[in-house]
């Protein structure tokens, strides 16, 4: 199990995914530190070096989040923390997805994302087996409600 | 599935996947004559089926989209665009800095300027904003909360005054509410910047002075769709949405103002959820508490305060990231049943709301979505049409019961300022969120594209996203600095002082920030100097 720190970053104050994502979380064993709302990614960087996370796990909805996770990214390296793991997740359009995967995002996940497909990217992240945005798609319910 | 299975599934037959409402409300089979008909008429107290007898046949509703972003000239350019293509209301939504009253160059805003509404840090930029745009013709809601309002209010009455409008012929709204309006009741959102008791605080003083200056503007706008759309059900929404009320009441009453001078313009923002029947009910039952509330509890006598006059936006939390175009159907029926419902004005949510701030493509889709709804389907030319319907009648009876029930209980434990810094609101607001993930990974609540009916391959959609660039916010920060630098320091400061004694001691802080205003003080400069006066330090 791994040391996962989240956090909103600037004023985006939308907290619904970083709510649930905790609880999946902490639910699947994992130690979570939620920093809630209201970050600087200054203070997030601070709090990396306090808490020496395995990954680090931004939420959006609204600001800029290609941005953001940018400027997150430069203060951990600043930091000398250039080795932690970053993914996002939140409203993001296919082409944040895109630039975020390039900035070197270990994952990014849209809404609507399944509990399974984010703990099963997490685990690997931690196990070093990806740097990336999965390639390999879960299985969806193509069929009725229930089956 | 495999096609054998799928087969099998056809031929047992599809069936829905329970049968309460979704705020659990059982419901028979069918519904008949055993209840008392309604003896009401549309435009009769308590008005559960309308607050006009004549309703759509005279006035349709308001085609009202929110819209704003970027700077002010560029949120000026998409209003007067929908304007044009037929919205008849404007609806100007803030960046998050500005609601929190920080200027862009303040180190949280760094990546918010302009994103999800636009940017406002001084009265040139409000006049920017509403350049070409009559203020007394044109009706405007402007979404902002306590403290920041007071200084939104202030910009927009300064504007008025430079262009010779009287203060009487104003029409529109301040959204104003301190519990509802920055993203829902959560806790943490609403107390970091201000103490709650502060907020709410500078929105009455905010209320009061528009209650006595502004006849026809509302001055405060109960935001139920941000209480909904943090996951809590249809009756929860209205119940919270009701307490919040009373509370704004209460503390109006207290400062000796008669609650027919402000009930009339107090108003209320509500979702329409995808639960057709149970939305609809949800409506007729809040007007039929609103008037009963304020004739009974508060001792209104004008039939006006006893209106339950709401907005309506189509909630955005049923609405997907995949299949976004099946959104577009969505929001179609969410419409059908605030029309049905007899809101005041809609906002229709765009497709792209699981991605990003609409385009002007899928913005003019949202007002072409009301206008075939008002033009072609008929459904405007009689009022309450699902009146008398045993089932609606039935339902909105027991919503009635549920919400007035919920109430009661708030009621009992304090009222709704109390429980929100006991933090019951956030405590419910977090079971809600579990059991709705927990309803979606299971199945048990269907969502047609993403638990159920999914695509195979998941990719992306080849859609056109709305994307701000980064030159404006750094011309944002430009601006405001420049601003800065070319005022009257010491005038700014006398008038920073004024407004940090007002917030200190008990009066009426509006008089403070007019003189800030006039001083070319900024939103952001104000907003430190509230903290400054209460003692109030940011965490960030």
């Amino acid at each position: 199990m791994a040391k996962i720190m989240i956090a909103k970053v600037g004023t985006d104050a939308h907290d619904m995914g970083i709510t649930v994502i905790e609880r999946w979380l902490s639910e699947a064993g994992h130690e979570v530190v939620n920093l809630g709302l209201y970050n600087s990614p200054s203070r997030i960087a601070e709090e990396a070096a306090r808490e020496k996370p395995d990954v680090v796990g931004l939420s959006f909805l609204g600001g800029e989040p290609v941005y953001l996770s940018g400027r997150v990214l430069e203060e951990l390296g600043a930091a000398g923390l250039g080795d932690t793991k970053l993914v996002a997740g939140g409203v993001l359009t296919p082409e944040m997805v895109e630039k975020l995967s390039d900035m070197g995002l270990a994952a990014t996940f849209t809404p609507g994302t399944a509990r399974e497909t984010i703990l099963e990217a997490l685990a690997a992240i931690v196990a070093g087996e990806r740097r990336n945005v999965p390639t390999e798609k879960p299985k969806a319910n193509t069929g009725a409600p229930g089956d | 599935m495999t096609e054998a299975k799928t087969f099998d599934a056809y031929l047992k037959g599809e069936r829905p996947p329970n049968t309460h409402t979704d705020s659990g409300i059982e419901l028979d089979a069918s519904y008949g004559p055993g209840r008392a008909p309604l003896e009401e008429r549309p435009g009769e107290y308590p008005f559960t089926r309308g607050i006009h007898a004549e309703m759509y046949r005279n006035r349709l509703w308001t085609r009202r989209q929110q819209s704003g972003y970027g700077t002010p000239k560029e949120s000026n350019d998409r209003l007067i665009f929908l304007l044009k293509q037929g919205m008849t209301g404007l609806n100007v939504d803030y960046d998050v800095p500005t609601k929190l009253a920080i200027d862009p160059d303040h180190p949280l805003a760094e990546g918010d300027i302009g994103t999800v509404g636009t940017s406002i840090a001084t009265a040139e930029d409000v006049a920017e904003l509403y350049d070409g745009i009559p203020l007394d013709k044109v009706s405007s809601t402007l979404i902002c909360q306590p403290p920041a309002s007071a200084f939104i209010v202030a910009t927009y009455v300064r504007l008025a005054q430079a262009r010779g409008v009287p203060l009487e012929k104003l029409i529109g709204t301040i959204m104003n509410c301190g519990f509802t309006q920055l993203v829902g009741p959560n806790y943490q959102a609403n107390t970091t910047f201000y103490p709650i008791e502060f907020t709410y605080r500078v929105g009455l003083d905010v209320m009061e002075w528009c209650a006595s200056q502004m006849p026809k503007w509302n001055l405060v706008n109960i935001n139920a769709y941000n209480v909904r759309e943090t996951g809590v059900n249809a009756v929860q929404e209205a119940a919270f949405a009701m307490m919040v009320a009373a509370q704004h009441i209460e503390g109006l009453l207290a400062r000796g103002i008669d609650i027919d001078a402000f009930a009339p313009r107090m108003a209320f923002f509500t979702a329409s959820g995808l639960d057709f029947f149970e939305e609809v009910a949800k409506l007729r039952a809040m007007r039929r508490i609103w008037a009963r509330m304020l004739k009974e509890t508060y001792g209104a006598e004008n039939e006006r305060s006893c209106w339950f006059r709401t907005a309506i936006q189509t909630a955005a939390l049923p609405l997907t990231a995949q299949q976004p175009l099946n959104n577009i159907v969505r929001a179609g029926v969410q419409t059908l049943a605030a029309v049905l419902g007899g809101a005041q004005s809609i906002h229709t949510t765009s497709y792209d709301e699981a991605f990003a701030l609409p385009t002007e493509a899928s913005h003019t889709l949202s007002i072409r979505t009301q206008q075939v709804i008002a033009y072609e389907t008929g459904v405007t030319k009689t009022v309450d049409p699902l009146g008398g319907s045993y089932f609606v009648e039935e339902l909105t009876d027991r919503l009635e019961r549920d919400i007035l029930a919920l109430m009661d209980e708030m009621r009992a434990r304090g009222g709704y300022l109390q429980l929100f810094k006991e933090r019951y609101i956030e405590d419910a607001i977090r079971e809600a969120r579990f059991e709705h993930a927990e309803a979606v990974e299971s199945g048990a609540h269907p969502i047609v594209g993403v638990n159920c009916f999914a695509d195979e391959d998941q990719a992306p959609p080849e859609m056109d996203f709305f994307a701000v660039d980064r030159a404006m916010m750094d011309g944002r920060i430009a601006t405001v600095k420049a601003y800065r630098a070319a005022r009257d320091g010491a005038a700014v400061e006398a008038a920073l002082s004024g407004v940090r004694e007002a917030a200190a001691g008990e009066d009426n802080v509006m008089d403070s920030v007019f003189a800030a205003v006039d001083a070319k003080c900024t939103l952001g400069e104000v907003g430190q100097a509230f903290r400054e006066g209460i003692g109030h330090a940011l965490p960030v």
